[in-house]
């Protein structure tokens, strides 16, 4: 059952080496979550599934056409796979030669053109099979195929089982069934039903964070079945669609943290003290969080004694500042569900640009909807603290600054790029990109291939995941590190050889260490 | 009148430089052109192929000069979507007039102003200034409203209509001017007053720049 081997592996043809050490788990055979899969697809489904595979035929015949995405995987791995999966999960209809549609409507063919144009897609829906969101193209001309993943979740759903995904040569396809809403992501871009759900969870977050759980599930009772959800998230598509973006483009999203911008720690902690002692002058009750951030970045947070923030919750904050420039040059006070902290109800954010010349925001998060005005003269007493300590121009400097760690400063020739995570805090630190990674190309493979280590190393069900895994490539070798207080994943010239690589590993970790009231936000203030 | 103590501190503390402050709020469906209409008036500059949508309720300042008088207008633009109403609707209390817009290009926009109006009736100050604006007019070819039945509605609730471009700049100083100014008459002219005069101000208000904008609508 090897499926899912040839979908996560970087390179096929690779043989994988573990760093013989006592604290190493041996990885024998990969994990195949895909196990539930075949049950869900015992004979009566599968004519469904037949269905499906017609369609994406196609795709798959482009795909391996123009082999962009991944050429490290070998054609005869790509034939291997296939043949594994029709006997798997189709074997009884074999795939016609010419792509053939069952939906045969000129509209359709359009549409379906319209998506092979793109490697990803999502879709959203009411249980009823109300189309309400798609990531490309519009929900009219995608009905059909909204009906169609509607038509294979209640089938399931009516059988009490639940439709998880499949997988069709290069193409996954992940279900999610939450409350009134059925999510499904469409993928031939290589990426695993993990990664995709957890895609579909940030979409489904997104959504909540904009009604509420409580609304979201009120609207449908009071409103029908049949209730055009997009009414109420009218403006809100481009901001899921850019929440999917991130969650592959940014490691962080994908590693449930958040990155930090690095800044001098006197500096960063001025500013929390200046946003706390703000909140104590003006005498406001009720405020939840304070949060400065620039550029999809935590810059610095305040927060109420009991309550933390949650990376997911921080990744809403953050996505919501990037996908509105409305909030340059005037204040803004909007609605705002943080689903982990609480899915039932709003928080108001206050939301402003600490200055013209200052590209960071200032958030400030309230149980109180009436709120404004004071938290108006929170933000102003803030600005007039830190123009008088000079702390503004610090901030400034900081947000024009590096954005992450310099490689440069280690000088080490062969490690290219990585990813450091401390889980005790969620935050990240990545490396600067320098060469070979130059093209935004370039950059995004290894990114997918950060994203399939992450999968290999934990996607072992019961077992827990990799301590140490050594992944040498043909276009770079990758080294994995994971202990109970941080998450690294690193890329090195495919030359390197492993004991050179842990210790460069090993001098790195100390140089992090030693920078880390820099690159993270040690401490969080409380009021 | 109702608002809140920190609004009090607001207006004391900003007494210093200005004679009047006002709170203006902006209504209507979204992609109206309410921020459009109030970035054109406050930098005079227009959000050109830029679509951005409010989200929730923007705040901004501008100072203008009121027969020589320094008026503050505290405008609040508020986002048009529907899941943003119970927000907005809890600050049209602090408004002392609200410019309600709708897009005479986008007939729909023009039919929710009868339920805008019922929600002002239901949240707003009674004596809350109402000034009814059709905007978009340089898009004359697209127009789905008439002229005349803007000023048909607006009459039929006593308040006075305009039509505005925020891309040309058409009428848009004058309607945020129109309600600076009758808001600052009726402050000094007292609130008895300033209900009577609110009518009168409305229909001769209405005139002149309806029938203007008639003549640009029947090219």
């Amino acid at each position: 059952m090897s499926v899912d081997v040839v979908v996560k592996n970087d390179a096929p043809n690779e043989e994988d080496w573990l760093i013989p050490s006592a604290d190493v788990v041996e990885e024998t055979a990969l994990s195949a979550p895909g196990g539930q899969l075949a049950d869900c697809f015992d004979s009566p489904r599968k004519n469904t599934t037949g269905t499906i595979a017609r369609i994406e035929k196609g795709d798959v015949d482009d795909s391996s056409l123009c082999e962009q995405e991944d050429q490290s995987a070998s054609s005869s791995n790509e034939d291997a796979v296939s043949e594994v999966d029709a006997d798997r999960v189709i074997s009884p209809i074999e795939p016609p030669p010419q792509p053939q549609r069952s939906i045969s409507t000129e509209e359709t063919t359009d549409a379906l053109e319209l998506l092979k144009e793109h490697g990803k897609h999502v879709f959203v829906m009411s249980e009823a099979g109300k189309p309400i969101y798609t990531t490309h193209g519009s929900e009219e001309d995608l009905s059909s195929l909204f009906a169609l993943i509607h038509a294979l979740v209640s089938f399931t759903t009516a059988r009490n089982d639940t439709l998880d995904s499949f997988q069709y040569g290069r193409l996954t396809i992940c279900f999610t069934h939450r409350g009134p809403l059925i999510l499904a992501a469409v993928s031939r871009v290589g990426e695993s039903q993990s990664q995709l759900n957890a895609q579909l969870d940030l979409v489904h977050s997104q959504i909540l964070s904009v009604l509420t759980r409580t609304a979201l599930l009120r609207v449908f009772e009071q409103r029908g079945h049949n209730f055009d959800l997009r009414r109420l998230l009218q403006g809100t598509e481009k901001s899921l669609g850019t929440a999917v973006v991130a969650a592959e483009t940014d490691p962080a999203v994908g590693l449930n943290a958040v990155r930090v911008l690095p800044m001098v720690s006197s500096d960063r902690d001025a500013l929390g003290q200046a946003i706390v002692s703000s909140v104590n002058a003006c005498k406001v009750k009720n405020l939840v969080f304070g949060v400065i951030v620039v550029r999809r970045q935590l810059v610095t947070m305040v927060r109420m004694k009991k309550y933390a923030l949650h990376p997911a919750d921080l990744h809403i904050v953050l996505n919501l500042v990037a996908c509105n420039p409305s909030f340059k040059n005037v204040e803004s006070w909007s609605p705002i569900c943080l689903p982990r902290f609480d899915d039932s109800g709003f928080l108001h954010a206050h939301i402003s640009y600490i200055s013209d010349n200052c590209p960071a925001c200032l958030l400030l998060l309230t149980v109180d909807r009436h709120a404004f005005y004071a938290l108006s003269e929170v933000k102003k007493k803030f600005v007039e603290k830190l123009t008088k300590s000079k702390s503004i121009a610090a901030l400034t400097a900081a947000c024009n600054g590096t954005r992450c760690f310099d490689l440069d400063e280690l000088g080490y020739a062969d490690l290219w790029h990585f990813v450091y995570k401390n889980r005790t805090s969620s935050q990240l630190c990545s490396a600067m990109f320098r060469p070979p990674f130059i093209s935004s190309d370039e950059r995004q493979r290894l990114i997918d291939s950060y994203a399939r280590l992450v999968d290999r190393v934990h996607d072992r069900g019961d077992d827990g995941p990799l301590k140490i895994l050594f992944q040498p490539g043909e276009r770079q070798t990758l080294l994995a590190w994971v202990t109970p207080n941080f998450e690294l994943y690193s890329a090195f010239s495919p030359f390197v050889q492993k004991q050179s690589a842990v210790s460069k590993i090993d001098r790195l970790l100390k140089a992090l260490k030693k920078e880390e009231d820099r690159l993270f936000l040690v401490s969080t203030q409380t009021f | 009148m109702k608002k809140t103590d920190l609004s009090k501190k607001r207006g004391s503390s900003t007494i210093v430089d200005c004679d009047h402050t006002f709170t203006i709020m902006l209504l209507g469906d979204s992609c109206t052109g309410k921020t459009c209409l109030l970035v054109r008036f406050k930098d005079g500059t227009f959000l050109n192929n830029n679509f951005i949508s409010t989200v929730g309720i923007d705040y901004r300042n501008k100072l203008v000069d009121v027969n020589g008088s320094k008026v503050k207008l505290q405008i609040w633009d508020t986002a048009g979507q529907e899941r943003f109403r119970s927000v907005t609707s809890a600050y049209y209390r602090d408004a002392d007039a609200l410019l309600l817009v709708f897009d005479v290009t986008n007939r729909q926009s023009f039919d929710n102003i009868r339920n805008w109006l019922a929600q002002i009736r239901e949240y707003a100050q009674e004596s809350v200034a109402i000034l009814l604006v059709g905007n978009k007019i340089d898009l004359n070819v697209q127009r789905k409203v008439k002229p005349d039945e803007g000023k048909q509605l607006a009459a039929t609730y006593e308040i006075p209509y305009m039509e505005t471009s925020a891309k040309t700049g058409q009428n848009v100083n004058d309607a945020f001017m129109q309600l600076a100014s009758k808001l600052t008459r009726s402050r000094v002219g007292g609130q008895e007053d300033s209900n009577k005069i609110d009518l009168n101000d409305s229909r001769n208000v209405a005139s002149p720049y309806s029938s203007w904008c008639c003549g640009g609508a029947s090219k």
